[in-house]
C-alpha cells in the first residue's frame, strides 16, 4: 500500500466510525429493510473511497448522505421502474372492475357499511391477519408504494423521487391499492 | 347555476381518487369543496372515506410498531455491521 492510499483508508475509517451508524439508520427508515440498508451503506463507502480524490467539500457527512441517497434511488428505480411503466393496463382492469362506464360504483362493488371502530380492530389479531393476507395479494410495486407511505419519516414527494414516479402516478397507485385492499377486507372480514 | 353545480360534482371514481390523494398531498380549495359535496350525497363514497381512513390508521400503527421492533433489535449489531463494512473496504483495490 502506498502512503497515499493509507491516508485514504485512515480518512475513510474515521468517517465510518463517525457516520456509518447514522447513515444506516437513515437508510433503514427509508427502505424499511435492515439488510438492504447495510448493503447500500457499504456501497456508499466503497463509492466514496473511489471518488475521494474528487472530493473537495468540507462536509463529508453531507457528501456521504448524498451518495447514499442516490444509491437508494437507483435501487428502487432499478427494481420497480419497469413494473411501474407497464402498470397502465392493470390499472384500467382494476378500475373497470370497481366503476361503471359513467365512473360511479359498479352495483356489486359499492362499499357497504362496516360496523367497527379502529381501536377494536387494532387489537384484533384475526383482523390483522386478514389485513396482512390482503396486503400480500396486491401487486408487489403497489404494496411497496403503500409501505413507503406508512413509514412516517418519509414525505410524499420524497417517495416519488425514490421511486422515479410522478406525484399523480403515486396517488393513482395508492387509489388502486386501496380499492383492492378495502374490497378484500370487506369480503374476508365483514361479509358473514 | 346548473353549470356551476356540474363542474363541482365529482364522479365516484374521482371522489375516491381525491380521498387517496388527500392522504399524501394537500388538496386545493376546489378539490376540498368537490369532495365535501360529493360525500354529502353519496353514501358509498362516505363509507369508502371512513373505511379508507380507518385502514390508514391501522396500517400506520402496525408499520410503526414493526419499525420500532426492528430498531430495538438493531442496537447490538451496530458494531458487527461496522466490522463488516471495514472488511469490505479492505478488499477494495486502491487506484
Amino acid at each position: 500500500m502506498t502512503d497515499k492510499s493509507t491516508n485514504k483508508r485512515t480518512l475513510l475509517n474515521s468517517w465510518v466510525s463517525l457516520y456509518a451508524s447514522h447513515l444506516h439508520a437513515w437508510a433503514r427508515k427509508r427502505t424499511s429493510d435492515q439488510l438492504l440498508a447495510e448493503d447500500l451503506v457499504q456501497d456508499t463507502f466503497v463509492a466514496a473511497l473511489h471518488a475521494l480524490d474528487g472530493f473537495e467539500g468540507e462536509n463529508p457527512k453531507a457528501w456521504l448522505f448524498s451518495i447514499l441517497k442516490h444509491k437508494i434511488m437507483d435501487h428502487f428505480r432499478q427494481k420497480y421502474k419497469m413494473q411501474f411503466v407497464d402498470v397502465g393496463d392493470r390499472q384500467e382492469d382494476v378500475l373497470d372492475l370497481f366503476f361503471s362506464k359513467d365512473k360511479s360504483w359498479s352495483q356489486d362493488r359499492k362499499p357497504g357499511d362496516w360496523t367497527a371502530d379502529g381501536e377494536e380492530l387494532l387489537d384484533n389479531e384475526q383482523f390483522l391477519q386478514v389485513l396482512y393476507n390482503c396486503m400480500e395479494q396486491l401487486p408487489e410495486q403497489w404494496s411497496l408504494a403503500m409501505k413507503l407511505k406508512y413509514l412516517q419519516e418519509i414525505k410524499g414527494s420524497a417517495i416519488c423521487e425514490d421511486l422515479g414516479i410522478s406525484q399523480a402516478n403515486f396517488w393513482q397507485i395508492l387509489h388502486r391499492s386501496k380499492l383492492q385492499l378495502r374490497a378484500c377486507i370487506e369480503q374476508n372480514w365483514f361479509t358473514p | 347555476m346548473k353549470k356551476i353545480m356540474n363542474s363541482l360534482m365529482l364522479s365516484c371514481y374521482k371522489a375516491t381518487e381525491l380521498i387517496e390523494k388527500k392522504s399524501v398531498f394537500p388538496l386545493n380549495r376546489v378539490q376540498r369543496v368537490q369532495l365535501f359535496m360529493h360525500t354529502q350525497v353519496c353514501d358509498a363514497c362516505r363509507n369508502y372515506q371512513k373505511q379508507s381512513e380507518l385502514l390508514d390508521e391501522v396500517l400506520e400503527k402496525e408499520f410503526r410498531a414493526l419499525n420500532e421492533e426492528n430498531l430495538s433489535n438493531d442496537q447490538e449489531s451496530d458494531n458487527q455491521r461496522i466490522n463488516r463494512l471495514s472488511e469490505r473496504l479492505d478488499k477494495e483495490k486502491f487506484s
